[in-house]
C-alpha cells in the first residue's frame, strides 16, 4: 500500500509535467505545477506514514536489464521517516511558490521552475526508497541535477551561475566517490541489490571514508560544505528551503544505510572521526554565520552548523556500537534522526521567511534591513518563532534532538569510565557549549537586525506580505512546537526506525532506552506546558494590570540626544564583533579600519569581511597547485606537429630501449 | 516548598549585598527589604512604550519570567528531590535561562537603541564563554558523584571521594565565576552604574518601565537565586537528613553567598571588557583541570 501511493506521486508528476509541456498559459501552468506537487506530496505524506505506524516494511522488485541494476523499491521505518520530512516540507515549498512566482511574467521561466520541482521532488523520494546501487544512483543524479537547473533558475545573474557552477562540481565530486563506493561494496555481485550489501572488517575503513566523503558532499560536513553556503543564497527561496530542508539530509540517509550493512564490529575510529568531524563543522558553522551579512548565507551557515549536530550524534551513536554500549548507540542515532526531522522543518520555515523577506525588500544584506516586524507582522511573528527553535531551546523542538544528544553523552562518561570516552563526551559538550550559546548569538542577531528596531534604509521596504504565503509558515511553526512538546509520542517512531535499521541490537537494550526516553521525554513535555501556561498567565495578568494604568508613547531613551538616527542602531558587525574577535586568529577576517581626526573624530568606518575558512585554508592552495602544475604540463602542448611526431619517435626509441635492455 | 522559598525569598539576595557593600563603605545602605518596596512601587505606576518597539518588546518580561519559574520546578533543595528530577535535568534548566536571555536580547534590539544594542551583543558573548565551562563543570559534577540529575548531584557532593576533592574546589569556583558573569555582577558588570556605555545586563533594560521592569527585575533575581541555589548545594556539600536543618543550613548558605558577592564587589573594580574572556577562560580551564583530577 505505501509503495502504490508513493508509485501514484511519481505518477502524478509524470503526468503534471505532461500538462507543463502542452500547456501556453501562464496561469494554468503555475496552477498545474503547484497542484501535481501537492497531491504527490499528500501521497507520498500518506504512503509514508501508512509504513510508519504500521511497522511493516514494503518492497517492489523488478529485474532489469541494465548491467548491476534492478527495479527494487523498498520501504522501511527509516525510507518512511525521511520521506514524511520531504511530504511535508516539499509540498509546503511547493505552495508557498505559488505565491512566491505569481508575478512571474516569464511563462518559460515558471515551466522549468515546475518541471524541475518535479524532479527534485521525484528525485528525493525515489533516493529514499530505492534499494538497488545503479537504481540509488540514478535517483541520486537526477534529484542532483535537478536541484542544479533550480539553482541557476536566475541564470541572468553571474553570482548565480558561479554558483551553480560551484554546486555542480561539489555534487558531481561527492557522486564520484559514491560510484567507486557502490562498485567496492558490490565487487563480487551480479545485482547491487541493497540486500546484499554487507561488508566484512577488512574493507570497512574504506568503505567508510568513501561514504563520509560522497554522502559527506551532499549533507554539508566540513570541509566538503563548500557549496552551501554558495548555493543556497543563488536558489529561490522556496527552493533554498528545501534543499535545505531534506536534500542535504540524503547525505545524512546514505550514511546511515552504509552502517547499517556492516558486518563485523565497528571499528572504534569510525565514531571518533564522526565525533570530530561534527564538532568542527557545528563550532565553524555558526562562528561563520555570525560573521556574515548576506540573510541566506547565514541561513546556509546554520545549516552547516546542525549538520554538524546530527554528525556529532552519528558519531556517539557508532562509537557506542564499537564500545557495545547499546543504549548509547541508540540514543545517539535517535537523537541524530530526530534533528534531521527538527531541522527540516525549522530551516524550511526560516528559508521561506527569508524569501518573504527578500521578495519585500529585494536585498539579502542584513545591514540594510531592520524593522520589518510593522511592515510584514506575521512573517515577522514566524521568522522569530523558528529562530528561537532553531537556537536550541524549550519547549520548541529544535531542543530535543540537542537534549537527547546531551542524555547519550552524559551517560558515555557515566557508563564508559575510560579515557577516551570521557574525551568524547568532553569534545562534544564543549561543540554543544559553543554550538548553543553561539546559535543563540546568531539568530537574536538575525531576528533583531532584520525585523525589530528600526529601518536601516527608508527606501527598503517595497511590498506587502502576500495572503496565501504566510499559511505554509504557520503550519510549519505549529508543527515545530508540536514536535517540541509532544516529543515522547514522536520519539518512539524515530526510535523505531533507528532500532529495525541497525544491526545487532537486542530486545532488552532497546527496551531500557525507551524506558530512559520516557523518563526524559514526558518532564520535558510537562515543562514545555508549563512554560507556555505561564508565559500565557503572566501575560494576561499584565494586560488586565495595564488597563488600570496609564500607558504613554516616547521614543527610545537615547541618552537624551534629540535627533537620534536609524543609522545609530547597533548593525549585525557591531553585534557579533565580540566575538568574531575572540577567534580572529583562526577565522582571519578582512577588517579594514578607518580613523580621522585624532582626540576629537571626524569620521571613522570599519568594514568586516569573513571568507570562508576552509576555502582559504585548503580549496584555494589545492587549486593554485593544480593550476601551477597545469601550467608546467601545459609546455609540452607545442601545437606543431613536427614537435609531437618528434614525442612519438622519443616514445618509440625509450620503448625499444627497454625492451632491449630487458626491462618488462 | 523550595519553590515558594525562591520566589519569596530571591530578592532579599540584593538586599544582604547591598547591605554588604554599604558596610565596606561606611555607610548605612538601604533597607535589607527595598527590593520589595521597589517591585511594589513600580507594579504600581504606568508604562511608557518606545515608539520603535513590537510585541516581542511587551512579552519579553513574561517570557523571562515564565522561564525562570519553570526553571524553578526543577531546581531542588540541595539534599532532596525537586518537583521534576530526571536525567539530564540540568541541561533543561540552563536552557531555560538560555531562553531568558534570548527574550532579554530581542527586547534589547526591539528598541533600536545604540546603547541597548551593545548590552546585548556582550550579552551573548558572555554567555558563549560561560556555557562550555558551566557544562564541563557539570560533565566533573556527574562523572565524578555518578548522577544523572540535579538531585542526585546535589544529594552528597561528598562521595566524589576525598582524592577528588580538589576537582569539587575548581569546579566550585569555575561555577561561582560563571555565577558573577551570568548575574552581572562586578567584576565582569556593575549592576550600580548609571552611564549607559559601562553596563550590559542594565543597559539591555534602559526602556523598560513599570510592571515591566518589574517582571524583568524580578526574573533576574530568580536567576540569581537558581544559580546560587547550585553553587551553595556543591560548595557548601554537608548533608543531615533532616529536612529543617538542611532547609535552615541552605538559608544560611545563601545569606553567605550573597555577602560573598557583596565583599567581592566592594573589594573589586570592573575588568576591561578585553578582561572579561581571560576570567571566562580562567572557569573552563579550571573545570578542564577538574576533570583531568577525576579522571587520572
Amino acid at each position: 500500500m505505501g509503495i502504490l501511493l508513493l508509485v501514484c506521486s511519481w505518477a502524478l508528476l509524470g503526468i503534471g509535467s505532461l500538462f507543463l509541456w502542452f500547456l501556453r498559459n501562464k496561469n494554468a501552468t503555475h496552477l498545474i505545477g503547484t497542484g501535481t506537487v501537492l497531491l504527490s506530496s499528500l501521497f507520498t505524506l500518506v504512503g509514508a506514514l501508512w509504513v510508519l505506524i504500521g511497522g511493516k516494511p514494503e518492497e517492489f522488485y523488478l529485474p532489469w536489464n541494465v548491467p548491476f541494476g534492478s527495479i527494487y523499491l523498498h520501504i522501511d521505518l527509516l525510507s518512511a521517516l525521511f520521506l514524511l520530512v520531504l511530504s511535508v516540507v516539499g509540498g509546503l515549498c511547493a505552495f508557498y511558490s505559488y505565491g512566491y512566482f505569481s508575478s512571474e511574467q516569464n511563462h518559460k521561466a515558471l515551466e522549468r521552475y515546475w518541471l524541475f520541482y518535479f524532479g527534485l521532488f521525484g528525485g528525493i523520494s525515489l533516493v529514499f526508497t530505492a534499494y538497488n546501487g545503479v537504481f540509488f544512483l540514478l535517483a541520486w543524479e537526477g534529484m542532483s541535477i535537478a536541484s542544479f537547473f533550480l539553482v541557476l533558475h536566475e541564470y541572468n545573474n553571474e553570482e548565480v551561475r558561479k554558483a551553480g557552477w560551484v554546486y555542480l562540481i561539489a555534487t558531481h565530486g561527492g557522486t564520484a566517490f559514491l560510484l567507486v563506493l557502490f562498485g567496492l561494496l558490490g565487487s563480487n555481485l551480479e545485482v547491487w541489490d541493497f540486500t546484499a550489501f554487507q561488508y566484512p572488517t577488512a574493507v570497512a575503513t574504506p568503505i567508510f571514508m568513501l561514504a563520509c566523503i560522497g554522502f559527506g558532499t551532499k549533507a554539508g560536513f566540513m570541509p566538503l560544505h563548500i557549496w552551501l553556503p554558495k548555493a543556497h543564497p543563488a536558489a529561490p527561496s522556496p527552493v533554498s528551503a528545501l534543499m535545505s530542508g531534506v536534500m542535504i539530509k540524503t547525505g545524512i540517509y546514505g550514511l546511515i544505510r552504509v552502517i547499517s550493512w556492516s558486518e563485523g564490529g565497528i571499528p572504534l575510529s569510525w565514531g571518533i572521526l564522526c565525533i570530530g568531524l561534527g564538532s568542527v563543522t557545528g563550532v565553524l558553522g555558526i562562528l561563520h554565520a555570525l560573521g556574515k551579512k548576506d540573510l541566506k548565507e547565514i541561513l546556509a551557515y546554520s545549516s552547516i552548523e546542525n549538520i554538524g549536530i546530527i554528525g556529532m550524534g552519528l558519531g556517539i551513536g557508532l562509537y557506542g556500537m564499537s564500545r557495545s554500549l547499546g543504549i548509547i548507540a541508540l540514543l545517539g542515532f535517535t537523537s541524530a534522526l530526530f534533528h534531521v526531522i527538527n531541522h527540516g522543518l525549522l530551516k524550511s520555515s526560516l528559508f521561506l521567511g527569508a524569501g518573504t523577506v527578500l521578495h519585500a525588500t529585494h536585498t539579502r544584506n542584513i545591514e540594510e534591513l531592520g524593522g520589518l516586524w510593522k511592515k510584514l507582522p506575521k512573517t515577522g511573528a514566524l521568522f522569530g518563532f523558528s529562530s528561537f527553535g532553531i537556537s536550541g531551546l524549550p519547549p520548541m523542538n529544535g531542543f530535543v534532538g540537542e537534549f537527547i544528544l546531551f542524555l547519550a553523552v552524559l551517560s558515555l562518561s557515566l557508563q564508559g569510565r575510560t579515557i577516551l570516552d570521557i574525551l568524547m563526551s568532553f569534545v562534544v559538550l564543549i561543540a554543544l557549549g559553543f554550538i548553543g550559546a553561539g546559535s543563540v548569538a546568531c539568530f537574536t542577531r538575525l531576528f533583531g537586525v532584520v525585523f525589530l528596531g528600526e529601518p536601516r534604509n527608508k527606501k527598503t521596504v517595497r511590498m506587502a506580505e502576500g495572503g496565501t504565503w504566510s499559511i505554509p509558515l504557520y503550519i510549519l511553526g505549529g508543527l515545530n512546537l508540536v514536535l517540541g512538546m509532544g516529543s515522547i509520542v514522536i520519539a518512539p517512531l524515530v526510535f523505531g526506525a533507528v532500532v529495525s535499521t541497525l544491526p545487532g541490537i537486542d530486545y532488552h537494550t532497546a527496551l531500557d532506552t525507551v524506558k530512559i526516553l520516557r523518563q526524559t521525554l514526558l518532564p520535558l513535555g510537562v515543562l514545555g506546558l508549563i512554560f507556555l501556561s505561564l508565559t500565557f498567565l503572566l501575560f494576561r495578568i499584565w494586560n488586565w494590570i495595564l488597563k488600570r494604568r496609564s500607558m504613554g508613547t516616547s521614543p527610545t531613551w537615547d541618552c537624551g540626544y534629540i535627533l537620534p538616527s536609524s543609522r545609530m542602531q547597533y548593525t549585525a558587525s557591531s553585534f557579533s564583533q565580540p566575538i568574531l574577535r575572540l577567534f580572529r586568529r583562526l577565522l582571519h577576517p578582512t577588517e579594514s579600519f578607518s580613523w580621522e581626526g585624532n582626540i576629537f573624530p571626524r569620521t571613522a568606518s570599519y568594514t568586516y569581511t569573513l571568507y570562508d575558512l576552509i576555502v582559504r585554508i585548503v580549496y584555494e592552495p589545492l587549486f593554485r597547485t593544480i593550476t601551477k602544475v597545469a601550467t608546467r604540463i601545459h609546455g609540452l602542448q607545442e601545437g606543431r606537429n613536427q614537435v609531437y611526431i618528434l614525442y612519438i619517435a622519443l616514445t618509440l626509441i625509450i620503448l625499444i630501449v627497454m625492451f632491449l635492455g630487458g626491462i618488462p | 516548598m523550595s519553590l515558594l522559598l525562591a520566589l519569596v525569598l530571591s530578592p532579599i539576595l540584593l538586599g544582604i549585598i547591598v547591605k554588604t557593600k554599604a558596610f565596606f563603605a561606611g555607610r548605612k545602605g538601604q533597607p535589607l527589604l527595598q527590593f520589595y518596596y521597589d517591585m511594589v512601587k513600580l507594579l504600581q505606576k504606568g508604562v511608557v512604550y518606545s515608539s520603535s518597539t513590537t510585541i516581542v518588546f511587551r512579552l519579553s518580561p513574561w517570557i523571562a519570567l515564565a522561564a525562570a519559574g519553570t526553571a524553578l520546578c526543577i531546581l531542588p533543595l540541595p539534599g532532596y528531590s525537586g518537583w521534576l528530577s530526571f536525567p539530564g535535568d540540568f541541561f533543561v534548566l540552563f536552557a531555560l535561562l538560555t531562553v531568558l536571555r534570548f527574550s532579554l536580547v530581542s527586547s534589547a534590539l526591539d528598541t533600536g537603541s545604540s546603547f541597548e544594542g551593545m548590552g546585548a551583543s556582550r550579552e551573548v558573548f558572555f554567555s558563549f564563554l560561560a556555557e562550555p565551562a558551566l557544562l564541563l563543570s557539570f560533565l566533573v559534577l556527574s562523572f565524578g558523584l555518578e548522577g544523572y540529575s540535579l538531585k542526585e548531584i546535589l544529594s552528597n557532593p561528598f562521595s566524589i571521594g576525598a582524592k577528588n576533592t580538589v576537582a569539587l574546589y575548581f569546579v566550585s569556583v569555575s561555577l561561582f565565576i560563571v555565577l558573577l558573569a551570568e548575574n552581572a555582577r562586578i567584576p565582569f558588570d556593575d549592576p550600580n552604574t548609571h552611564l549607559e556605555l559601562t553596563m550590559i545586563h542594565e543597559v539591555m533594560v534602559l526602556d523598560h518601565s513599570g510592571p515591566d521592569l518589574a517582571g524583568i527585575l524580578y526574573s533576574s533575581t530568580l536567576k540569581l537565586w537558581i544559580l546560587g541555589s547550585i553553587w551553595v548545594g556543591i560548595s557548601i556539600p554537608w548533608r543531615w537528613g533532616n529536612y529543617f536543618l538542611d532547609l535552615f543550613v541552605f538559608l544560611g548558605s545563601m545569606g553567605l553567598l550573597a555577602v560573598i558577592i557583596g565583599i567581592i564587589e566592594s573589594i573589586l573594580a570592573r575588568v576591561r571588557m578585553i578582561r572579561v574572556s581571560h576570567a571566562l577562560s580562567l572557569a573552563t580551564v579550571l573545570s578542564g583541570l577538574a576533570l583531568l583530577w577525576t579522571i587520572g
